[in-house]
């Protein structure tokens, strides 16, 4: 069953330059028990997608769309209503634990402060619920009393309390925007492998956001590569990462260098994208990709490239893709 | 040719006294590190945060004063020269950071920030000289002339890390030291980046000291390199070998923790064991995290020992 379905949403924000639209015509959606990946570099509009879906955009940023939670439309939502959905229904994980903690709360109040607001529950109750959500999220309570503050705690602890605030209320979709960005790669695989379980273990549908192609290789089923405010590909983990079909993609996986590359005898330059992320207060002809792209023909330039399908939901916004239909690798 | 040697370097940090009258408690954040690099091979420094990657890095530098032992460069005891000669030699070592937002002054001009070196160090430059200097430099690292007169907000992340190396690559520097240079820039902006590092050192025969957790990334640009857990070197040797072959639990650890690109090799998660048990105060500082931790473990120390080509492991476990 469909949980969260969003149509031609845009994303337009008044700056000091005029107005930038920075997202346009986005369409996904994702399932009940399902796992979502939005990958790309900074600026592609993957965490501004995020915080539209939890009605936490800038004031004066129009929005238009639909962002549908089962029935309800949440764009239509008045800031009241939106507060009985945050926390409670969507949950969001964010990139720095230690900003997004409050300093001068202890983590028990903190992880209480949701069942709080959405529950009826007695404090006896809440407390003992706290107790064990920090069971379950790996921080043992006779270590980590729950009157300790979050400067007490290291990044991943402090992650695991982000993740228990967030599951406090089971919410049907947790959004995690970069969770392990800022974290060491061993406590990188822990996190990741909690979010996982916890996820699986309550039916949580998952949006993993994330630069790290192989975060998202390992955490998703579904994937949506994004640049520049718009949506490059989409489709199933395994296709995109195996069959990927955008330029972009490609460009992607051939800057992050290999493993295995120090047996290699001479040195191989790493195939970067030449150029930078556009600057989206200017105005756009074409594809946004064209002037970094390596198949870029003048068409191209002209006019914004319309979704191919490529057959099991695996869609390209490109004029000239890698891939031309399903296994059969297009000619370079 | 031997360009920098580090010799039994320990660094104490002595933290606050618990009362007036207490001693006050030091804090061990690297334990004897030894390590030579060669001119022109790029020597990568590995582990998580708090390891004393970065201690090691400011010591490397002559910014901090190891509690014991000294470094070299080439034949100049960094320690225990004059003043003067430390900052005359300080032309030959520079470093990139991490951060080239913090690094960058916003309120100086690209041609203050990047001559500043030259402005210390070589106080007899004309103006013109200097400007000349600039932008050569400039076009080395894929910036224009023109660039001189802009503030660094004008730059991107990736722009603004050129400049920072180009500040590093005026006074011709020999070592340059980066700590975490490419972590905080995406992927596509980190290649440029890493290719334009590889064709300046061609350029400028340049050494590389990479600080990372990045294994990739070190994977890809060093040929020798070290893994440090709290302080202590438990791995050393050929980037290759290493790679190839990690002989101790910590790296084997780190290794298997890099997730996979290809989403059908889901990872197992096998010997992640992580006990409460105090390490003791002699035994192997890594045992509260090792599967194959045993009871000669917890008694002493083990030792750096070459396994075959200058392979070196602190392991009592490992088959020799």
């Amino acid at each position: 069953m469909t949980l969260l379905q969003v149509k031609n949403l845009g994303i337009t924000i008044d700056t000091p330059d005029g107005r930038v639209e920075i997202i346009k015509k986005a369409n996904f959606s994702i399932e009940k028990n399902d796992t979502l990946g939005i990958v790309g570099e900074s600026g592609c509009g993957k965490s501004i997608t995020a915080l539209a879906i939890m009605s936490l955009l800038p004031p004066h940023s129009i929005v238009s769309g639909q962002i549908l939670l089962e029935d309800q439309d949440l764009l239509e939502f008045n800031e009241e209503q939106m507060c009985h959905i945050r926390g409670n229904r969507i949950g969001m994980i964010f990139q720095e634990p230690m900003t997004a903690l409050n300093p001068v709360q202890t983590i028990g109040f903190q992880i209480a402060e949701a069942l709080k607001l959405h529950t009826k529950q007695k404090k006896a109750e809440i407390r003992a619920r706290v107790t064990d959500l920090m069971q379950k999220v790996g921080l043992d309570v006779g270590r980590f009393p729950l009157n300790i503050y979050p400067h007490q705690l290291s990044g991943g602890q402090r992650q695991r309390v982000m993740i228990a605030m967030m599951i406090a209320c089971r919410p049907d979709l947790l959004i995690a925007d970069e969770p392990t960005t800022a974290l060491d790669v061993t406590v990188q695989e822990q996190i990741l492998d909690l979010i996982n379980d916890l996820a699986r273990k309550y039916g949580m549908a998952l949006i993993m956001i994330s630069h790290d192609l192989g975060v998202i290789a390992q955490t998703t089923q579904n994937v949506m590569v994004m640049y520049a405010g718009r949506i490059m590909e989409k489709g199933l983990t395994t296709d995109v990462f195996q069959n990927m079909a955008h330029p972009y993609t490609h460009g992607l996986f051939a800057s992050i260098p290999k493993p295995g590359s120090s047996r290699l005898e001479a040195k191989k330059r790493l195939d970067s994208i030449p150029g930078h992320v556009p600057d989206l207060r200017k105005n756009f002809k074409g594809c946004r990709f064209a002037p970094r792209c390596f198949r870029a023909q003048n068409s191209c330039r002209l006019e914004e490239p319309l979704p191919i399908a490529l057959g099991n939901g695996h869609a390209v916004w490109c004029f000239h893709p890698l891939v031309e239909k399903k296994g059969n690798n297009a000619p370079r | 040719m031997r360009l920098v040697k580090i010799e039994n370097v320990v660094k104490d940090y002595v933290l606050p006294k618990k009362h007036l009258f207490a001693k006050a408690p030091v804090f061990r954040a690297l334990h004897n590190i030894n390590m030579d690099i060669e001119q022109g091979d790029n020597y990568g420094i590995v582990g998580e945060s708090g390891c004393g990657k970065s201690t090691l890095a400011r010591i490397i530098m002559a910014l901090d004063k190891p509690t014991s032992g000294t470094v070299f460069y080439k034949d100049h005891d960094l320690f225990s020269i004059p003043p003067q000669d430390l900052r005359y030699l300080r032309r030959h070592f520079q470093m990139i950071f991490q951060d080239p937002y913090s690094s960058l002054n916003p309120r100086k001009k690209i041609l203050a920030t990047v001559s500043e070196p030259l402005d210390i160090l070589e106080k007899n430059i004309s103006n013109q000289d200097r400007e000349t200097m600039v932008t050569t430099i400039l076009n080395d690292v894929g910036l224009n002339a023109s660039d001189i007169d802009k503030y660094p907000h004008e730059f991107s992340g990736g722009q603004r890390q050129r400049i920072a190396i180009a500040r590093a690559l005026i006074t011709k520097p020999s070592l340059i030291v980066a700590d975490e240079s490419v972590s905080a820039l995406d992927v596509s902006v980190q290649a440029q980046v890493l290719n334009l590092m590889m064709d300046l050192q061609a350029k400028y025969s340049l050494t590389f000291i990479f600080i990372s957790h990045d294994l990739s990334v070190v994977e890809y640009i060093t040929s020798k390199m070290i893994v440090i857990y709290l302080g202590t070197v438990v791995e050393q040797g050929n980037t290759v070998d290493i790679f190839q072959d990690p002989l101790h639990p910590y790296t084997q650890l780190l290794l298997e923790a890099i997730p996979s690109l290809d989403p059908h090799k889901k990872k197992q998660t096998t010997k992640r064991i992580v006990s409460a048990e105090p390490t003791g105060k002699n035994g192997c500082p890594f045992i509260n995290r090792c599967y194959l931790a045993e009871k000669k473990c917890r008694q002493n120390m083990p030792l750096l020992i070459d396994n075959g080509n200058g392979h070196k492991v602190a392991c009592h476990m490992v088959d020799r």
